[in-house]
């Protein structure tokens, strides 16, 4: 009688676990499939933001930089621009000291 | 030591000679080392074949460049797209094995699609995206030709008449512009694939590559492989829920899904005690962090110049100490070690920063799960939210980049919310963002050192050299070396040679490794967390307290130094960007 109380209650046990995870998973399903959806449609700076991602091929939940492709042409580009940028900066410190000097 | 061992990111015991084959730190370090070193050949095997196709392209743009300065003429542009197109991805060995490395695809409706896609299929794709490749293309030839027509005038004035050489840099600028536009619409183009046996063949090897370390640390070595197949494919169904396309909306990688499927089945029906052998959270994350190493370059830092630095280096690290005294003093976090990751994932780069930190100083892993699930929230609005307040305050691309890229957690969402404002802030945020992404090595290191020195240590204790050796996380030093390894080979080689062996070769390699094994981590940390233990963690509020002033100083301060060093300081470097 024992053993069979024991059993009919690990039955139920595992019954109840899988109802949990069906549950949970529904649930899940329903936010990402109906609510965000839902909120997606009303939200145009969503939108804009997702069609952003899509023209430039990027995920946002990328880890690393490694992982977003845009980085590396980015790097070139802005070094580059840093490059001519020190330029103009050091010609301006330089004309500002020869001023400096000559006013002296 | 004070706090209990059960469940921390990184284990800890005196040191031995058998530490080298039997601790999981070291096996870390063999595995990644190997994985590296097999990279590294495969990559290097092709290096004088990838020079001397690129040669030709670099002497044609020296030319170019020395032919006018006015501007850079059709052929510097048809040469640099060349010399971008060698990359070390490319060659054969390189090519599949990352082939046998790739996850699940993008899919829309049907799982299937992200593993399977016949060749029927992808033709029907192609045909529907041909014409826009069409008209495309017909744009950019057009284009091209204006641009060659006014090059011509330009080169007939000798490049000295000014409103000339005008003309011909905006004709080129647009024939870029049209190619930019061929490029986008080609990337809609699909070839036919199979995922399923490189699936299989990618579990099998891992398995046994950590079946090996493994059998060493003492497990059963059939019990183990089995049970990695377990969180193997797990790790499948999370890359496959990350790669959903309304999943990559909301900005939800594999890792999340990761922690959130281990949980479902943890919490539920309960982790099989089977697959609980496999669900080492250690192990996994201390090969990714090696892998991670390899990409820490340091010499990124200067990509941005002094203002990155005073953005990316020194406002960073004032935030993250600052951060951590405020919870420590004010906010009194009793677990210095939540304290901190929470503090490096929101300073640093949100998930990669949070994970290297938890391992430095061994948080516990529902305290990595916390301070992941609280980036990811504050992700998802600053990403929306700032592109919105920078352009209602009409804000400069390039300050609004910068700020974007000081303070968005992750990486993914700061090029895209960058990209938001505008391309110059996308290219500013993405540099700054990587510069940032490479201070991750000094932080883990420097956490590692002050929680073996300070925090472990006992009132009034001094702690030794040799103590300090027992206590520290010996994978850090794995970590550390890839890192200055890679960093030293890849400045050695100069930049071109670096973005072709380096950039586009190992970096990939490691990158893709990098991300099985975090996932598998992330798998192996849900499927052993108690949703009871993870809500004790939020008790008072005092993990979001301490994000959202962490944060909102991080946001002012990573303003007014942008502000500073690219319009005050630095004006000419903010103009040629």
């Amino acid at each position: 009688m024992w053993a069979m109380n024991a059993t009919m209650s690990r039955g139920m046990s595992v019954t109840r676990k899988i109802f949990q995870l069906f549950c949970w998973s529904v649930g899940l399903w329903a936010f990402f499939a109906i609510v965000t959806p839902w909120l997606y449609d009303r939200s145009p700076a969503w939108q804009r933001y997702y069609h952003v991602q899509e023209e430039n091929d990027l995920h946002s939940g990328a880890v690393y930089y490694c992982d977003v492709p845009v980085t590396l042409e980015s790097e070139l580009h802005v070094r580059e621009s840093v490059r001519e940028g020190m330029k103009a900066w050091q010609n301006r410190r330089h004309g500002t000291n020869a001023t400096h000097n000559a006013e002296k | 030591m004070s706090q209990d061992n059960s469940g921390v990111v990184v284990d800890r015991a005196k040191s031995q000679w058998s530490d080298l084959w039997k601790k999981e730190d070291y096996w870390a370090i063999w595995i990644g080392f190997f994985i590296l070193a097999v990279g590294l050949y495969c990559v290097f095997s092709g290096k004088d074949d990838l020079a001397a196709k690129n040669a030709p392209y670099v002497a044609v743009m020296k030319a170019e460049q020395e032919k006018t300065s006015a501007f850079k003429t059709i052929e510097w542009y048809e040469a640099s797209a060349a010399s971008k197109a060698v990359q070390a991805v490319k060659l054969p060995a390189v090519k599949n094995l990352l082939a046998f490395l790739k996850t699940p695809a993008r899919w829309q409706s049907s799982p299937l699609e992200a593993l399977v896609l016949s060749k029927a299929e992808a033709d029907k794709r192609n045909e529907a995206v041909r014409p826009a490749i069409e008209k495309a293309k017909a744009a950019e030839a057009s284009a091209l030709e204006t641009a060659r027509t006014a090059q011509a005038a330009a080169s007939g004035a000798m490049f000295k008449d000014e409103a000339l050489n005008k003309t011909a840099a905006d004709a080129i600028a647009a024939w870029q512009k049209a190619k930019g536009e061929t490029g986008k619409a080609k990337k809609k183009e699909v070839k036919p694939f199979n995922l399923i046996p490189t699936l299989i063949g990618t579990g099998i090897v891992l398995g046994l590559l950590c079946t090996v370390g493994a059998i060493f640390m003492g497990f059963n070595a059939v019990k183990f492989f089995l049970a990695f197949q377990g969180v193997f494919w797990l790790c499948v169904l999370a890359n496959l829920l990350g790669n959903q396309v309304t999943m990559r909306k909301y900005g939800l990688n594999a890792e999340i899904w990761g922690i959130i499927l281990g949980m479902l089945v943890a919490n539920t029906v309960g982790t099989p005690k089977w697959l609980k052998y496999g669900a080492q959270v250690e192990y996994y994350i201390k090969i990714g962090l090696v892998l991670l190493g390899a990409t820490v370059l340091f010499h990124k830092i200067m990509a941005i110049g002094i203002p990155g630095i005073f953005v990316a280096w020194v406002v960073t690290p004032i935030v993250l100490v600052c951060t951590y005294i405020f919870g420590q003093k004010v906010l009194k976090i009793p677990s210095k070690t939540l304290n901190i990751t929470i503090s490096a994932d929101m300073s640093v780069c949100g998930t990669s920063a949070a994970i290297a930190t938890a391992a430095a100083c061994r948080a516990k892993k529902e305290e990595l799960t916390v301070s992941l699930g609280l980036s990811m929230v504050f992700t998802a609005i600053m990403m929306v939210v700032m592109p919105l307040v920078i352009r209602a305050l009409n804000m400069p691309e390039v300050l609004g980049g910068a700020w974007i890229g000081g303070t968005v957690d992750a990486t993914g969402a700061v090029a895209a919310a960058g990209a938001f404002v505008g391309p110059k802030a996308m290219q500013v945020a993405a540099t700054v963002k990587m510069i940032q992404n490479v201070l991750i090595g000094v932080t883990a290191f420097c956490v590692a050192v002050y929680f073996s020195t300070k925090v472990e240590a006992q009132a009034g204790e001094k702690v030794g050299a040799m103590e300090i050796w027992h206590r520290f996380p010996k994978f850090v030093l794995g970590f550390l070396a890839a890192s200055i390894f890679f960093s030293w080979l890849s400045s050695g080689l100069g930049s071109d040679m670096a973005r072709i062996l380096v950039d586009n070769g190992t970096n990939k390699v490691a990158g893709s490794l990098r991300g099985w094994f975090f996932v598998l981590a992330f798998i192996s940390i849900g499927l052993t967390t108690n949703f009871r233990e993870l809500a004790k963690y939020f008790k008072g509020g005092k993990p979001v307290i301490l994000y959202v002033c962490g944060q909102s100083f991080n946001i002012v301060l990573t303003l007014l130094m942008a502000w500073i060093m690219f319009y005050k300081v630095f004006p000419e470097i903010t103009a040629k960007i």
